[in-house]
């Protein structure tokens, strides 16, 4: 019976789909293991499981620090802005960025975006953080996006 | 991680759902017992957080220990003189056979990477960052499930923030008293229901088949992959399981306290995923159709059905109508996203998991062969034996709720999407394996090796006399 269990076994991770999934899942874990010792810090998994889109989120709480605002509150622009100038920056949906960084976002279509006291905006040949006053100047902001996005 | 802080969560896990089984006079072997009480308490224990808030105390360490030590001794204070502790001085160290055990040491090699992932990385899916981790990570912060993360821009993230508490108060719970990244509890679910489900397998298969069957089972990628990645369908798939097994048990054994559990069970999955409450009404008329059969009174049958739909509905509406309404800042009424679509969309979605899902599309990357390998059981079983246990017909009704369930899902919520199918299906599987412990290919292929084995028992094992003699997890009662 013992050698049935061995032949059954073998045979089944030998279909192609389960030999790939048993490479894929099971055995990377071999390698996965001692990769994962070495960065046992709980920032460092959190930046492996998450990867750039978590490092940037925590790089933008740093530089916002920097800034010294109070209570922050980041106009993202659309996306369709920053593709516009070339670039794929992908910043997470506003829950998530506040559980990354710990730092509130709102969009162009929010109710909350004339609150804004911050924005990312496009200048020279970097995008920025630019300090926003007041609603005026979210109005001013937001029809920037609206002009360049088209 | 804190080894005490899970040590006293698995004991108090084990001992509150030792008094629930005790409560329904369920009983179950020592081992078996640990899997299905520890099973039940993590859902049970997922109630407390959201407890503490509505008597308006903060989520902290101490309150949240304090309340799993009231639910525990409330839990076992009224039932403890009904424990047998007799079961523990029966417990016999018995040695299990080494083809068997190739098995066992296969599956927990599977098992070791899903544990480590589990407790290595921090929760990744997105239904889960947007909503249950995020509410969890400042509710430890900030002492409240009502919390600043309210105040964030919401538009992309309402429904998850609005699906019951079950995983935003576990992660709570294991945040605080295990892990920062919590999520152990579902390694704990991951291990207590592979323990549970291979026994009852054992009970009518070789073991070696249980082996087979098993591992068809916990190689399915798709199931797998929600071994380590927190989210609410593994979990409702085991609750959902338990509800309609036990349901089955009620019906064969006609010991209505089974049915009771199953019902807790039933209302323990709603409480997981609301739309449970689905697949249990579509259930009541195979409830309905057995005890009709089995010569019970009308009202018996009328109550019954009742009480299956409304202890669910109870964790239904607690949720949705008293907590999201009261406790939560967020002006969204979660009833009005039932919105009944055009019936046509139900046949749309049908075809459309058929042919992406179940048997094209990215079927095998998803499920494996292991919905090809049900199906050539159950032809087999059709062409060949033309026989069919009570069990595997009941489990085909279970399967078809599922399957002609899940599109219903579509006609009545605009929050359908293909994830939910995907995942949906879950609750399924558990069910196709038990047809497969039932199915008369199985049960054949079972005998010729229990005397290929033991020839001169043969004849023992061959008489109808020896086969109402079962192997079965449950303890005997005493006399």
């Amino acid at each position: 019976m013992l050698a049935a269990g061995i032949l059954v076994i073998t045979i089944y991770f030998k279909l192609d789909f389960y030999n790939s999934w048993m490479d894929e899942r099971i055995l990377a874990f071999n390698e996965e293991i001692y990769d994962h010792m070495d960065r046992m810090s709980y920032e460092e998994r959190k930046k492996i499981r998450w990867g750039g889109i978590y490092t940037a989120s925590t790089g933008i709480r740093e530089h916002i620090k920097s800034l010294k605002i109070k209570d922050p509150l980041i106009l993202l622009p659309p996306p369709s802005y920053y593709q516009r100038f070339g670039q794929s920056i992908s910043i997470p949906e506003p829950v998530v960025f506040y559980y990354y960084s710990g730092i509130k976002t709102t969009t162009v279509d929010a109710k909350d975006k004339y609150k804004a006291n911050c924005c990312i905006i496009f200048e020279g040949r970097n995008f920025v953080f630019e300090k926003l006053k007041d609603s005026a100047d979210v109005a001013r902001v937001l029809n920037i996006y609206k002009s360049v996005a088209k | 991680m804190n080894l005490p802080g899970l040590l006293f969560l698995i004991v108090a896990q084990f001992l509150a759902g030792r008094g629930i089984l005790a409560m329904f006079k369920v009983k179950l072997r020592p081992l078996i017992s640990f899997a299905v009480s520890s099973i039940i308490s993590i859902v049970v224990f997922s109630l407390l957080p959201m407890l503490i808030e509505m008597f308006h105390m903060p989520i902290t360490k101490s309150n949240v220990i304090l309340f799993i030590c009231a639910a525990t001794l409330l839990l076992n204070i009224f039932v403890v003189r009904r424990y047998d502790f007799g079961v523990f001085r029966q417990l016999k160290i018995k040695f299990l056979p080494i083809y068997e055990l190739l098995f066992i040491v296969l599956f927990i090699a599977l098992a070791v990477p899903s544990l480590w992932r589990c407790y290595y990385y921090p929760p990744n899916a997105r239904d889960v960052m947007s909503g249950p981790e995020a509410l969890a990570e400042y509710a430890v912060k900030e002492h409240t499930i009502n919390n600043s993360v309210w105040s964030v821009n919401l538009l992309e993230s309402t429904p998850n923030l609005l699906k019951p508490p079950f995983i935003t108060d576990l992660q709570i719970i294991y945040k605080l008293l295990v892990h920062p990244f919590g999520q152990i509890w579902l390694s704990i679910m991951y291990i207590c229901f592979s323990v549970w489900l291979y026994s009852i397998v054992r009970e009518k298969l070789h073991p070696f088949l249980t082996g087979i069957v098993m591992l068809f089972f916990l190689t399915i990628p798709e199931v797998y992959g929600y071994t380590y990645i927190i989210l609410w369908d593994y979990s409702n798939m085991i609750l959902f399981f338990l509800g309609f097994y036990y349901m089955y048990q009620y019906i064969v054994t006609k010991e209505y306290n089974l049915f009771l559990f199953s019902c807790l069970m039933y209302g323990l999955a709603t409480f997981i995923r609301l739309d449970t409450l689905v697949f249990i009404a579509l259930s009541a008329p195979l409830l309905a159709y057995h005890m009709w059969k089995g010569k019970e009174p009308f009202l018996r049958i009328g109550y019954s059905v009742v009480l299956m739909g409304a202890i669910p509905f109870v964790f239904y509406y607690v949720w949705v109508n008293i907590f999201v309404k009261n406790y939560l800042p967020i002006g969204i009424d979660v009833e009005q996203q039932l919105n009944p679509q055009p019936v046509s969309i139900y046949f749309d979605w049908l075809s459309g998991m058929n042919s992406q899902l179940l048997f094209g599309g990215d079927n095998i990357a998803l499920y494996g062969y292991f919905i090809y390998i049900f199906l050539l059981i159950l032809v087999i079983d059709i062409i060949f034996f033309r026989r069919f246990s009570k069990e595997a017909i009941f489990m085909l009704f279970g399967i078809a709720i599922i399957y002609f369930g899940m599109p219903l899902l579509s006609y009545l919520t605009t929050w359908f999407n293909i994830t939910t199918a995907k995942r949906g299906f879950f609750k399924m599987f558990p069910m196709m394996i038990l047809y497969m412990r039932s199915s008369a290919l199985f049960t054949k292929l079972s005998q010729l090796i229990t005397s290929f084995e033991f020839p001169t028992i043969q004849e023992a094992i061959m008489t109808p006399k020896a086969q109402a003699v079962k192997h079965t997890n449950t303890v005997k009662k005493k006399k």
